[in-house]
């Protein structure tokens, strides 16, 4: 036992500690330089820790790009993203999960198979049929189009929580008299809440940090969100490093915060897939 | 109250036919057991008559009514199933509750009823806790409680008693037993333990790969079994059977086997099939008898009393199975416990000549007429 316990200290100093600061070095960086100076940010050798720390970042950052718009912009596309896959996703997982059909076989593996294209195999053509429907700068169409690519994965991790509840509840409930709709909320929703929360949190953060969409089908200051926002500060002679940390912090709090709220439901669903 | 009835019913699952072809009427107030092996189709049928299932083809009528396209909640059954089915997210009261607020019943009615069915089946002080703070037989209660709270015309009831313990299983079978009687409503009960069916049913339907074997009652299957899969499958130890060949002895019909030469009683050979009767002499035949059929003594070995050797007795309280070997054939016979024969002994086997069961050799069925 006590041979055990040594092994786990010694892993924890030689493996443990120096991959937690490899993880958590951006961010320290990131805090360190939104409260710096640009000149401090250009120094080197680079500083830890801030010589003349300061707030004016936080306060300039507001008014260099809209970033109030950008927030608001960021939280449509997640809740709208969130919003399409659990109204589209949810009966989808349902059917999947309960029904026998035919060709059900072959569209579970044709939904991962779609997992396989990254969105910038098929951004061009994406780009041109948004073009010609005259849709651009319009964050319903970047939801839409981000959910579209989250919907396959989304809608698999469904499948295993929706089949993971018995069948026989619903089957009592509508022997009860309920219909087959009024079972799957009534039962199957509540009994699967884990998986929906934890597919509700990555839609939402899907959409929240979606970036190659909107740049492509976004050029419209006020209608950018976060991600292509703060890639303003990149320019091609020069990176407002201060600004850009100080915009990616306040995005991040953001993202953190939700991540706190659902924390506990989220290991739970997490948990819940593992077990089964 | 309801009939119920069953026309060429057909499920295929695939390629798989799960229900072939079952004709049952249930009558009104009945309880009709449903029981054969796993995988025969007996819960398949019980789910299409629920509505659970689609049906391949056939007809399924309830009270004269063509049911086959409409949805389980338009059917008026309630169903307790294996594994209870509780939803875990309700407590106990609310799951009672459920079906009558779905049919937004008042909530002082729901409330009575509620109470009422709970004080029936002895688990009113249960009704706040939640279905995983409870046993199996009180689930089990719940489940029932849940079911009749609504006075549907028909239940179904899918191997309820399976999971719970040996114990529980005798005292649930009776109050199930009572509760019907009491309620008087017909009910469908799906079971793979002949124990159960024998005790429960009015009548009990058998089915071996999605086929019928045979409907009747249960001292009807016992003593005249359709063919030799019945005859086997209830009754407990099940039917011995041997392989012989029907011959006369002085006019008399005999069963010849490899061990001896057991006369066919005389009300045996009157049931005989007229078609079978004409093919006597010399005819391959199945023979079956029960263990309590078969008597033990020392009196001396002829051919229609041979001798066996006791390999092992198996005392039961007051009867002892007796396991015999003769020849290459085994035989399980009934005796007293007060007095078994020992084990290796050598003793006379005696075979009633009224309570030979024959069935041909190929087809499996019944020589004799059933009553």
């Amino acid at each position: 036992m006590e041979r055990i316990q040594w092994f786990k200290w010694l892993s924890l100093i030689l493996y443990g500690i120096p991959m937690l600061l490899v993880l958590v070095f951006p961010f320290i960086v990131m805090v360190s330089t939104s409260f710096k100076t640009l000149e401090e940010v250009s120094q080197i050798p680079p500083t830890f820790i801030p010589r003349s720390p300061t707030l004016e970042n936080y306060r300039e950052v507001w008014n260099i790009i809209p970033l109030a718009a950008h927030f608001r912009n960021s939280f449509l596309l997640g809740v709208g993203e969130t919003f399409l896959i659990m109204v589209l996703g949810v009966p989808a997982a349902y059917a999947l999960a309960r029904f026998r059909f035919a060709g059900r076989q072959p569209y579970l593996i044709f939904l991962l198979v779609t997992q396989m294209f990254p969105a910038i195999v098929v951004i061009l053509g994406v780009f041109r049929v948004v073009v010609a429907l005259g849709l651009l700068n319009n964050i319903a169409v970047v939801a839409a189009t981000a959910a579209s690519f989250s919907l396959a994965f989304c809608i698999w991790l469904l499948v295993g929580y929706f089949s993971a509840i018995p069948p026989e509840i619903e089957e009592a409930a509508m022997m009860d008299g309920d219909s087959r709709l009024g079972a799957m909320i009534k039962m199957t929703l509540p009994l699967s809440w884990p998986g929906l929360v934890a597919v509700g949190v990555f839609a939402f953060m899907d959409g929240w940090n979606e970036f190659l969409f909107s740049l492509t089908f976004i050029s419209n200051d006020e209608m950018m969100p976060l991600t292509v926002g703060l890639f303003r500060f990149i320019s091609r002679f020069q990176i407002q490093w201060h600004h850009l940390m100080t915009g990616s912090l306040l995005a991040t709090v953001v993202a953190v915060a939700l991540f706190m709220t659902v924390q506990d439901k989220l290991t739970r669903g997490m948990l819940a897939i593992s077990e089964k | 109250m309801s009939v119920v009835v069953c026309k060429d019913l057909v499920k295929r699952f695939g390629a798989t036919v799960a229900v072939d072809h079952v004709n049952v009427e249930i009558q009104d107030g009945e309880f009709m057991v449903f029981v054969g092996p796993s995988g025969c189709g007996k819960t398949t049928t019980l789910r299409m008559i629920g509505g659970l299932e689609t049906v391949t083809s056939g007809d399924i009528f309830i009270d004269g009514v063509r049911v086959n396209n409409l949805a389980p909640r338009h059917r008026d059954i309630a169903m307790v199933f294996q594994n209870y089915a509780l939803y875990p997210h309700y407590k106990v009261f609310d799951n009672i509750a459920y079906p009558l607020r779905l049919r937004k019943r008042p909530k002082a009615e729901i409330e009575e009823r509620v109470n009422t069915v709970a004080r029936m089946l002895g688990v009113q002080h249960l009704l706040d806790r939640w279905p995983r703070q409870l046993s199996g037989g009180e689930r089990q209660r719940v489940a029932l409680g849940r079911a009749i709270v609504r006075n549907p015309k028909l239940y179904l009831m899918d191997e309820p008693l399976s999971n719970l313990d040996a114990k529980l299983r005798v005292q649930m079978r009776r109050e199930i037993i009572h509760l019907q009687r009491n309620l008087g409503t017909t009910t469908i009960y799906v079971t793979h333990d002949q124990v159960e069916a024998m005790t429960m049913g009015d009548r009990i339907m058998v089915m071996r790969a999605g086929k019928v074997q045979q409907i009747g009652a249960p001292e009807v299957l016992y003593n005249h079994p359709a063919n030799l899969f019945v005859a086997q499958f209830i009754g407990s130890p099940a039917m011995n059977a041997f392989r012989g060949r029907l011959e006369t002895d002085d006019g008399k019909i005999v069963v010849a086997t490899e061990f001896g030469r057991f006369p066919v009683g005389d009300p045996l050979v009157a049931r005989l099939k007229p078609e079978r009767s004409a093919t006597l002499g010399a005819r391959e035949v199945i023979c079956g008898i029960r263990s309590e059929d078969i008597s033990l003594d020392d009196a001396p070995v002829t051919p229609a009393t041979p001798q066996a050797q006791v390999d092992l007795v198996e005392g039961l309280g007051a009867d002892a199975y007796v396991s015999l070997t003769i020849g290459s054939t085994t035989l399980i016979a009934r005796t007293p416990a007060d007095c078994p024969p020992a084990e290796n002994q050598l003793v006379t086997i005696h075979l009633n000549p009224n309570k030979l069961h024959l069935f041909d050799p190929i087809t499996e069925e019944t020589l004799l007429t059933l009553p």
